[in-house]
């Protein structure tokens, strides 16, 4: 933990998964709120988990590994902008062909694909390392 | 991975490029509708559901409403409703709970009067209603399913002493009869699925939630495979290209 303190005060990036820790380390994301904090999360429609702290924290973003809800992408882009949502699998546990169809077919603009699948990724790490 | 088989495969890129596959039309056996306690979902109704089945090629979709599984005093009305207004599209499944027996009572005494316009089976949820498929209090479904050689859709899951390998080898063994489709294809136990449905000729596999075990698919006989993908909760493209891709 005294790393991952560290890490988070030099604002290296954080991956923090939902879904597995359960929550139990999101306090991390008030306290520090300079490093980009990327989230994953459950499968069964669980905006009402993630939502909340995307809209609370600016630093917070979300990847798709698991975002299995039809018409999941397109909801969370109207509603939270596109450059809060980044590209995930779940590979290799999942397949990464899944979510990369999913996006492909997103009702949502090219631009909005294109920055979830590689631009934001690439921003927040050229912030990270500027 | 997936740029070689779309190259390969006129199939895989005919998805891949626009979501679906005019020569591969999807009867989609496993589906729900409704609302369900804390879960979001941007597509849960019947006409939302269309739009989506439209979008993903889907001809006709299988399902048991939210309410017919978890609301006993609705029961299967909702899921009837919607076959009613979408009769081309939409067949649901009669769901037996059987912590009601009544309301099963009920549901069989009426089934026959609904098939196959409206039902095309019954669906059982025995991990959720905490009640094993060999439970005596399934055993009226069982027989009325068994003498009419209907299908029935169950939840199974690996290791479940409600629906895991072991209970569904004993259900099936015992009514040889039913078409016997494994929701979920015992998750996680992928070999004793396969092992299952080499054992049984009456035994089904059905691809819901198999896509996030990468490598489960490889290895399973066609010819007793049929598609699922949970909708509304699971987003389209999902099952066919991972059944396609990998």
């Amino acid at each position: 933990m005294g790393q991952l303190l560290g890490a988070m005060a030099s604002a290296v990036p954080l991956f923090l998964s939902i879904r597995r820790d359960n929550g139990h380390h999101l306090w991390l994301v008030g306290v520090f709120p300079d490093p980009c904090v990327v989230c994953d999360h459950g499968c069964w429609g669980e905006d009402r988990q993630f939502r909340p702290l995307l809209e609370r924290y600016p630093n917070v973003h979300i990847d798709t590994a698991q975002y299995l809800l039809d018409g999941g992408i397109r909801g969370a882009r109207c509603r939270l902008r596109a450059d809060r949502l980044l590209y995930g699998s779940g590979f290799p546990e999942s397949h990464f062909g899944g979510m990369m169809m999913a996006l492909k077919h997103a009702q949502i603009a090219d631009g909005a694909k294109s920055a979830i699948a590689h631009g934001n990724l690439e921003r927040l790490l050229k912030e990270a390392w500027s | 991975m997936i740029g070689s088989m779309v190259k390969r495969s006129p199939l895989a890129r005919e998805f891949w490029e626009n979501g679906r596959a005019a020569s591969c039309p999807i009867y989609d056996m496993h589906g729900h509708m409704g609302s369900y306690h804390s879960i979001y979902f941007p597509r849960g109704e019947a006409p939302d559901m269309i739009r989506t089945m439209d979008e993903a090629g889907v001809r006709l979709l299988l399902f048991s409403h939210h309410a017919a599984l978890n609301s006993p005093d609705l029961g299967n009305r909702l899921s009837v409703e919607a076959v009613r207004r979408f009769p081309n599209r939409l067949r649901a499944y009669c769901v037996i709970n059987p912590n009601y027996p009544e309301r099963v009572a009920q549901d069989l005494a009426t089934f026959d009067s609904l098939y196959p316009d409206v039902y095309v089976g019954l669906k059982f949820l025995s991990d959720y209603h905490a009640i094993a498929l060999t439970d005596d209090r399934y055993r009226p479904a069982w027989e009325h399913a068994d003498a009419r050689g209907l299908l029935v859709l169950a939840h199974t899951w690996g290791g479940s002493v409600y629906d895991g390998e072991e209970v569904v080898a004993r259900v099936a063994e015992r009514y040889p009869r039913v078409k016997f489709l494994l929701g979920h294809s015992c998750h996680g136990a992928w070999g004793a699925a396969v092992a299952l449905a080499q054992a049984f000729s009456n035994i089904y596999l059905e691809l819901t939630a198999v896509f996030d075990d990468r490598g489960a698919i490889g290895s399973w006989l066609p010819r007793q495979v049929r598609i699922g993908c949970c909708s509304a909760l699971i987003s389209r493209g999902l099952i066919p290209i991972t059944l396609l891709v990998f």
